[in-house]
């Protein structure tokens, strides 16, 4: 049984979730109403692994502190698979596909995975793997980087609900489209 | 996405004040220092006032959530497949009725010309340095105008032909007026379903803040949000 598939994730309105060197100081600068999180926490409580790609991984490298406590599986077919501390610990990296990682995880107990980056969510929309779809889109163009669909081929989705703060965030959240 | 690095001057976010605009833009003006655009006094005290040479300039378009405005062949299909009451138009026709006329781009010309019947009865402006005035049928000659020219010019010449308000269509034309700071407001209506590929809406209309002014939602998913582009 394959676990729930779930992605959150900010992008501006003409579509990047990071500017072209993986960068995220475009989100991090922005106002935010005071001690608001846009549902980042109840939504992380609910998940038990994260899926995500190389260059997702490689911006949070950056970080000063690995911000997961779940298991974190880097999908890659070119990262190697020794990670330096004190990540082996907390991520490792796999070579499987999409569908395969899915059944491995279901088959470790996991219920809900949350999927990050770019090249990872468009890979798992186009294998009809994702259930739920929040993304929050920050009011500004920035004109280039990295984007957060790439050829997913034709999806049809559900609208769940959209909510949106002073600060001009917009927050919409799509399930699988029911089909027949 | 993680909420980190509050912004040392937000408490409430007044938008609509003028203190708080021009506070923002000169916030915005530290973040993107490349702008190096000052803004004239005018603007600070009252935003509904502009250079009287052009006109407003608004955009209403509907998208798919990737962004694209038509499929990869220019086709609206899958959005006119969606479904929608008949009897909703999602403001369109209260936004329609405010313009003075139009100002569209060679490609979404072409577009109208092979898709339906001329939608318009007001006067539109195509902005084409290939396509000339044989190109418009002689039924629409009376009111659809081949210009060669950039859209600073075309919307002077509109402006100075009497027009307020100026309806803006097409990606690449969208785009290049919003790096030329020529817009002032788009009502972005995103429909449920991911194209995968097609003609996008923006193509490097460069670094751009905007002003968030309203979100609302249909239960058949089309998601509408206006924003109001900050100079």
């Amino acid at each position: 049984m394959r676990p729930e598939c779930h992605v959150f994730i900010a992008a501006t309105l003409d579509g990047y979730i990071a500017d072209p060197k993986g960068g995220i100081d475009w989100l991090t600068t922005m106002p935010v109403p005071e001690g608001e999180d846009f549902g980042y926490g109840a939504f992380m409580t609910g998940i038990d692994a994260i899926v995500m790609g190389a260059g997702t991984f490689e911006t949070l490298r950056g970080f000063p502190d690995w911000p997961y406590e779940v298991p974190v599986i880097v999908l890659s077919q070119s990262l190697g698979t020794e990670l330096p501390a004190p990540l082996p610990g907390r991520a490792r990296v796999s070579r499987a596909s999409p569908e395969a990682v899915m059944d491995e995880l279901g088959a470790a107990g996991i219920g809900r995975v949350y999927v990050d980056g770019g090249q990872i969510i468009t890979s798992f929309l186009r294998a009809g793997l994702v259930d739920r779809l929040t993304v929050t889109r920050v009011p500004l163009l920035l004109g280039g980087g990295r984007p957060l669909f790439g050829e997913t081929g034709r999806v049809p989705l559900r609208l769940v609900e959209t909510r949106s703060w002073e600060n001009g965030f917009v927050q919409t959240t799509y399930a699988r489209a029911q089909t027949g | 996405m993680r909420a980190r690095g509050r912004a040392p001057w937000v408490t409430a976010f007044p938008f609509t004040s003028m203190q708080g605009l021009a506070a923002m833009l000169a916030s915005f003006r530290r973040l993107w220092p490349s702008k190096g655009f000052a803004a004239p006094l005018w603007l600070h005290q009252a935003p509904s006032i502009r250079p009287v040479m052009l006109p407003e300039v608004h955009v209403f378009i509907a998208m798919s959530l990737d962004g694209y405005i038509a499929d990869v062949a220019g086709g609206l299909d899958w959005l006119v497949m969606l479904p929608a009451p008949d009897d909703e138009d999602h403001g369109y026709a209260a936004f329609y009725d405010r313009v003075d006329c139009l100002l569209i781009g060679a490609n979404t010309f072409r577009s109208l010309l092979d898709y339906r019947d001329w939608p318009y009865d007001k006067p539109v402006t195509v902005l084409s340095a290939s396509l000339s005035q044989r190109d418009v049928p002689p039924a629409l000659r009376n009111r659809v105008t081949i210009l060669d020219d950039t859209p600073e010019a075309a919307l002077s010449q509109l402006a100075q032909g009497g027009a307020k308000r100026v309806y803006l269509d097409g990606g690449q034309l969208i785009s290049s007026c919003l790096r030329d700071g020529l817009v002032q407001r788009m009502t972005l209506t995103r429909l449920p379903v991911l194209l995968g590929a097609g003609v996008p809406l923006f193509t490097d209309p460069g670094p751009q803040y905007m002003i968030h002014l309203d979100t609302r939602s249909w239960p058949h998913g089309f998601v509408q949000s206006i924003y109001q582009v900050i100079p």
